[in-house]
């Protein structure tokens, strides 16, 4: 589903990343756990098309397509979806109307018929069910206002209603407390099928308690040190990043 | 043209027009034109030198000679429709070139609490009421426009809304410009009172034939009375070619209620100048605006609020989006006088820029002379947000769909503000079409 093959970004005149490889097929959750500073959000960013990224070198190829070449939001059409870290405030914009348009775009890029208002809100009532937020929060202006919790659900229910081929959370799991990282941890669980995939990026183990991975990747200075199965992720826990820092270069046969 | 050229002209104007008044010229309303016009001599138009006058460059006005209104001409209801955002259910007074036109207006069923007259009815028998306004009696903002406008005049209308009276259609003036082969000036009056208890919407709506080249210099006298309440919606949409000068002069008593919405679409050069004053206990004004000029479009607003008694409330949003090569003004007057305690006023006003070469000048200016009162006052410039356009492009829509949901989210609740529905949803759509329009200039 997606190949990234020896990618270089950076921003600012400053290399973040510095040679990226992965592979992530149907069906796996992939799990990117780094220092901060590592780069993580910075690959992140670079797949959902964040202008802010310079990608000198390597490529990106998304059900063979080079996905470098879309806009963001023709990545979004393609099944793109990232959940943000810090998701952004629209003053004078309604989540429904926003939700709708997102939800609309996609269909028309995909050559379907856009859905009415009435239907559309059927839908999305349901799918807010999964992530237990209140309705009120509809009406409201996207995300201003929201706490840190009603804002990382909010990005799980646009991803429920876009339902993306490829899921990116970037750092999902921070400032929520633990019923909150539950409920959109469950989201994110219900929403995986064996046809779409999810990176699953973030600073600390807990998430993973809850979002199992086929694969741990460990970031560290732009580069991928080491990966493995979900283990890798308790081992971190236990020595930290310190030990993970040492790995300069990737150990032959683990990426 | 040097400012000794200039007057000579306007001289010369004055006396041709003196000339077509016939007997005219002995009604008591002239003695008013007549000093009204030796007030405007002896001020001459503001210059940049002028504080209220620094962002706005008249010689679009002072440099050019323009003819009297042509009169007679009959536009076609078809091109009117084409060009003028239609006013849904309202009385429709239409204005030609400043002349009131029956036979394009409509006032079925006007109620007898509206009396409805116009100006040449008026003027033939008696002088103008004495206004705040009026250049005789002198006015805090320097503006000779409401000298000429006085000096000139000749057409407009008087309404009356009678004590208690609920009007429920609003009352619409449209005044149509028409191409013609030289540039011509209009000095329309509008005098409005609303006695009190009484409710009235009024919309003032300026539009032309596409190319249509002349100065409009307006002034409105509206006089809301105790516990009345006045809803004004000043539509402004003159040709790209035109000079629109606007005054606006509202005075508001006890628990009265005075709501300006302004929309600028138009006019290669706009100067508004709106005046509240709330001289009874209780009296409420709000001001909103929003303008999106195009092109070299220069749009200046001067708004004052003069609170003059106690315990009397404003708020005032204004909103400006700028594409191109243009150039907005915003000047936020509140005056907060000595006895005017417990005052309670909020002024914004919120500017978007879509272009590196487009500029805004937002000046609020609060005189305050009373200690105990709340006054708020905000100004913004700023640009399409890179971050929120990345996150709705981010979740699929497209770069320009994104531009307009952001630009709209920006300007529309000036808009939605209006209270009338149809009229509201009309609006909207025109504003989106002009966002639209400001994708990628």
């Amino acid at each position: 589903m997606l190949e990234i093959r020896n990618l270089h970004a950076r921003v600012e005149g400053k290399e973040i990343l510095k040679g990226i490889n992965l592979t992530v097929r149907p069906g796996e959750i992939h799990a990117i756990m780094g220092p901060n500073g590592s780069g993580k959000s910075t690959l992140a960013g670079v797949l959902a098309g964040k202008s802010l990224y310079e990608v000198t070198e390597g490529e990106v190829i998304y059900q063979g397509m080079n996905l470098l070449d879309l806009d963001p939001a023709a990545r979004a059409c393609e099944g793109v979806f990232l959940a943000f870290q810090y998701p952004v405030e629209i003053p004078g914009v309604s989540n429904t109307y926003f939700l709708k348009a997102a939800y609309n775009a996609v269909r028309k890029y995909r050559g379907e018929e856009e859905l009415d208002a009435v239907d559309f809100l059927a839908l999305v009532r349901e799918k807010m069910k999964l992530v237990e937020m209140d309705p009120s929060l509809l009406n409201r202006p996207v995300n201003e206002g929201f706490s840190g919790g009603e804002k990382k659900r909010n990005e799980i229910l646009q991803m429920a209603v876009l339902n993306p081929r490829l899921a990116i959370l970037d750092e999902t799991d921070s400032g929520l407390d633990i019923d909150a990282l539950r409920i959109v941890a469950h989201g994110v669980n219900a929403l995986h099928t064996p046809e779409n995939a999810a990176i699953v990026v973030t600073h600390y183990q807990r998430l993973l308690d809850y979002i199992v991975p086929d694969v741990v990747h460990v970031l560290v200075d732009g580069r991928i040190v080491r990966s493995g199965d979900k283990d890798l992720a308790l081992r971190l826990e236990d020595e930290g990043y310190e030990w993970a820092r040492d790995l300069k270069e990737p150990v032959p046969g683990t990426v | 043209m040097k400012k000794d050229a200039v007057i000579q002209f306007y001289q010369d104007r004055f006396t041709a027009f003196e000339q077509s008044l016939n007997g005219g010229a002995s009604a008591p309303v002239h003695q008013q034109r007549r000093v009204a016009f030796d007030r405007f001599v002896a001020a001459g138009f503001p210059t940049t030198r002028d504080e209220d006058w620094k962002y706005t460059n008249l010689n679009r006005i002072a440099e050019k000679t323009f003819a009297p209104a042509p009169l007679g001409a009959m536009p076609a209801r078809e091109d009117i429709a084409a060009r003028a955002i239609a006013v849904p259910d309202a009385w429709t007074l239409l204005f030609v070139n400043g002349r009131f036109e029956p036979a394009l207006s409509d006032l079925t069923a006007l109620p007898d609490a509206v009396e409805i007259r116009t100006l040449p009815d008026v003027i033939d028998a008696q002088a103008l009421p004495a206004w705040p306004g009026d250049p005789l009696h002198g006015l805090s903002v320097r503006n000779p426009f409401i000298a000429l406008n006085t000096a000139f005049l000749h057409d407009g209308v008087t309404i009356t809304v009678r004590r208690g009276a609920v009007v429920e259609r609003p009352l619409h003036l449209l005044f149509w410009s028409t191409a013609a082969t030289e540039p011509f000036m209009t000095h329309p009056r509008v005098i409005v009172d609303i006695e009190t208890g009484a409710q009235c919407t009024l919309i003032e709506q300026y539009a032309a034939a596409v190319e249509a080249v002349y100065f409009t210099n307006t002034v409105a006298d509206l006089r809301v009375a105790d516990g009345a309440i006045l809803q004004h919606v000043k539509l402004q949409d003159e040709s790209t070619a035109a000079t629109h000068v606007a005054t606006v002069h509202a005075t508001v008593g006890q628990a009265g209620t005075y709501a300006h919405h302004s929309i600028g679409f138009g006019a290669a050069l706009q100067r508004s100048n709106v005046h509240g004053v709330l001289e009874g206990e209780g009296a409420h004004c709000t001001m909103n605006g929003i303008f999106l000029p195009f092109g070299t479009q220069h749009m200046d607003h001067f708004t004052t609020i003069d609170h003059a008694v106690a315990n009397c409330t404003s708020h005032e949003l204004y909103k400006g989006v700028l594409s191109d090569e243009t150039r907005g003004v915003f000047t936020g007057k509140i005056i907060v006088r000595q006895d005017a305690q417990k005052t309670d006023a909020r002024q914004a006003n919120n500017n978007l820029l879509l272009s590196d070469l487009a500029q805004i000048d937002t000046r609020p200016q609060l005189e305050i002379f009373a200690d105990d009162v709340k006054c708020t006052h905000g100004a913004t410039v700023g640009r399409i947000s890179d971050e929120q356009l990345f996150y709705l492009m981010s979740r699929g829509i497209g770069r320009r769909q994104a531009h307009n949901i952001l630009t709209f989210a920006f300007a529309g609740d000036v808009v939605s503000r209006i209270p009338l529905e149809a009229l509201r949803t009309r609006l909207e759509a025109e504003l989106h079409t002009r966002l639209d329009a400001s994708w990628n200039r």
